[in-house]
């Protein structure tokens, strides 16, 4: 049997943060908190996150189960609670049902079959940058490329961090020195370029959660987003693969 | 044509969006065949330019491949290179069935019978040489890749699932499975509404999905036995044995194992078998190939199909756009490349 209680912000945050990529997702239910990994259909963005049972107000769990969710029922219920409201969740395998409980409404959630949810491996990547950034720079940079085009390139080097988008007749460009960023550490300079959609929602996800992201980059190549909240018991990472120019 | 193996197949309806994001290899010849038969006026006429040179295959091929760029699918076209000598008494029979099938459709032209002209000019289309080259270079335009094969394009394209590098091999005939196509999709090209010949009726076409494993499962044979079942039933390299269809031979090879067996028990007695063997084992491959997706490049379509051979232009852009996008798509990359 499982139950948590946690407020309703922090369960929005996974639950929305996992929606960007999917509409069903995998929930593992450990002994230490709820786990979840998650790629989009197209295997372009991965989410990976941890949501610790230090984050919750109350949490109990005697035996790791795994339950498939249709993040869309769960949200439904979730659009009621205000962020500072107490959410509590029950699980139950044999009801097979997900019992969502805000202030005095109930929802029983029917579950996936996750026979059929395989899990997802994360690739081994092998990122030589590293940069930490004020999660509302990045958010800016990526609302100004929006306008002109689809993509963004992230460049990195040992003094800068660069964002460019270019679009059929205009250039946004943002630079970030060494001395704005919480860190940087890159030894020679990386660049890979990605699809705006799914950076643009990753990052708001970042934004509404974390002040500061940390970015780790290589040379056409994937790149990996991390950052966290409540207290550092909610740890959320993404995978986003690039785009390239030319074969 | 092909091997004649739809007694025994059963084929799994699939939607066409399930083969979003897949490589396909497309068997040229075959689908630029059925682009000639089927794209053709009311009468049978074949659509044509002003100088009145047909330009059915160029239509097919730039409308229905920009539908599966559409969906997301990776295509690929392999042309067949020059045919095996034993092939060659098929392709005459092929030239008599056309020209006879010319003959009845001039003759219900005569008489007005609109749908029997229909019916016998499909028939009648064949891609030459020429025809081919015209679909290359628009090929090359539109940025979708291709590949010549040594000979048969079925086999090259069945290496290249066999190796990995495409997912699927689309055809018509069953002879990718002969050559080891892991999976091979029908109806590809061709999706949508089609009518049944004689009738008034019209049926809904949708792609086929046939697993070369779960058939050899299914029927507890090896691939080397499948390749004897067809060359019993007849293959385009050889007749096969007279009144021994899909089913009794199934049955024979089941009950024998191989045609060496049955040849050796006196059952069967059947000319250059092992060669016709070795052509779907061991059949004369490329390695030499690149799939690479360009962009489209929109001035010499516009040129080749609208200025040369009079296309809509408006129809011609709207599909390009189609392309433009698929380009986008391929530019992507995906978080397994990277392993």
């Amino acid at each position: 049997m499982f139950q948590g209680k946690i407020k309703a912000d922090f369960i929005k945050t996974i639950i929305d943060a996992t929606a960007i990529l999917v509409d069903e997702a995998k929930f593992k239910l450990m002994l230490d908190g709820v786990y979840g990994r998650t790629v989009d259909p197209a295997h372009v963005g991965m989410i990976d996150f941890k949501l610790k049972k230090e984050a919750f107000e109350e949490y109990e769990n005697k035996e790791e189960s795994e339950i498939g969710i249709d993040l869309e029922k769960l949200k439904g219920i979730l659009k009621i609670a205000g962020a500072e409201d107490i959410v509590e969740m029950n699980y139950q395998k044999e009801e097979g049902r997900l019992i969502v409980t805000v202030r005095n409404i109930t929802r029983k959630i029917s579950l996936l079959d996750t026979s059929e949810m395989h899990d997802t491996k994360i690739p081994s990547l092998d990122l030589p940058a590293e940069i930490v950034v004020a999660t509302e720079q990045i958010h800016q940079a990526i609302r100004a490329a929006e306008a002109i085009s689809d993509h963004i390139t992230l460049i990195a080097d040992k003094d800068k961090f660069e964002m460019v988008s270019e679009g059929d007749t205009d250039v946004v460009e943002m630079q970030i020195p060494k001395e704005q960023l919480y860190s940087l550490k890159c030894e020679e300079k990386v660049k890979s370029m990605f699809p705006l959609d799914y950076l643009s929602d990753m990052i708001k996800i970042a934004r509404g959660a974390s002040d500061e992201i940390t970015i780790n980059l290589g040379n056409n190549y994937p790149v990996r987003l991390s950052f966290e909240t409540a207290g550092g018991y909610i740890k959320i990472v993404y995978l986003l693969a690039p785009r390239i120019e030319s074969e | 044509m092909g091997v004649d193996l739809k007694p025994l197949i059963k084929a799994k309806k699939i939607s066409i969006n399930e083969l979003a994001g897949k490589i396909i290899a497309i068997d040229a010849y075959n689908t630029l065949h059925q682009f000639i038969s089927i794209i053709r006026q009311r009468d049978g006429t074949p659509l044509k330019d002003a100088q009145g040179h047909i330009t059915s295959h160029l239509s097919g091929l730039l409308y229905r491949t920009a539908n599966l760029v559409e969906k997301g699918i990776k295509p690929v076209y392999v042309f067949d290179g020059p045919p095996h000598p034993l092939k060659l008494r098929t392709l005459e029979e092929r030239r008599e069935m056309r020209k006879t099938a010319m003959e009845e459709w001039e003759k219900a032209l005569e008489i007005g019978d609109i749908e029997e002209a229909m019916k016998k000019a499909k028939r009648t289309g064949s891609i030459d040489k020429n025809m081919a080259n015209e679909a290359k270079t628009l090929l090359g335009a539109l940025g979708i890749p291709y590949v010549e094969a040594k000979s048969e394009g079925e086999a090259q394209a069945s290496y290249m699932n066999i190796k990995g590098d495409v997912d699927a091999v689309a055809s018509q005939d069953f002879d990718s499975l002969l050559f080891g196509s892991l999976l091979l999709i029908r109806n590809l090209a061709i999706t949508g509404k089609r009518k049944l010949p004689d009738k008034q009726i019209y049926v809904e076409v949708v792609p086929e999905e046939i697993e070369l494993n779960r058939i050899l499962k299914e029927w507890d044979i090896t691939r080397e036995q499948l390749v004897d079942i067809a060359i019993l039933i007849g293959t385009d390299f050889n007749e096969g044995i007279k009144g021994i269809g899909p089913k009794k031979a199934l049955q024979l090879i089941k009950e024998y194992g191989s045609i060496d067996n049955l040849v050796k028990e006196g059952k069967i007695d059947i000319e250059n078998y092992e060669e016709v063997r070795k052509i779907f084992l061991k059949p004369e491959i490329s390695k030499e190939y690149k799939l690479i997706w360009k962009e489209v490049d929109e001035k010499a379509v516009l040129e080749f199909l609208c200025d040369e051979h009079q296309f809509s232009r408006d129809r011609v852009k709207n599909a390009i756009e189609k392309y433009k996008k698929f380009a986008k798509t391929f530019k992507q990359k995906n978080l397994f490349d990277f392993q």
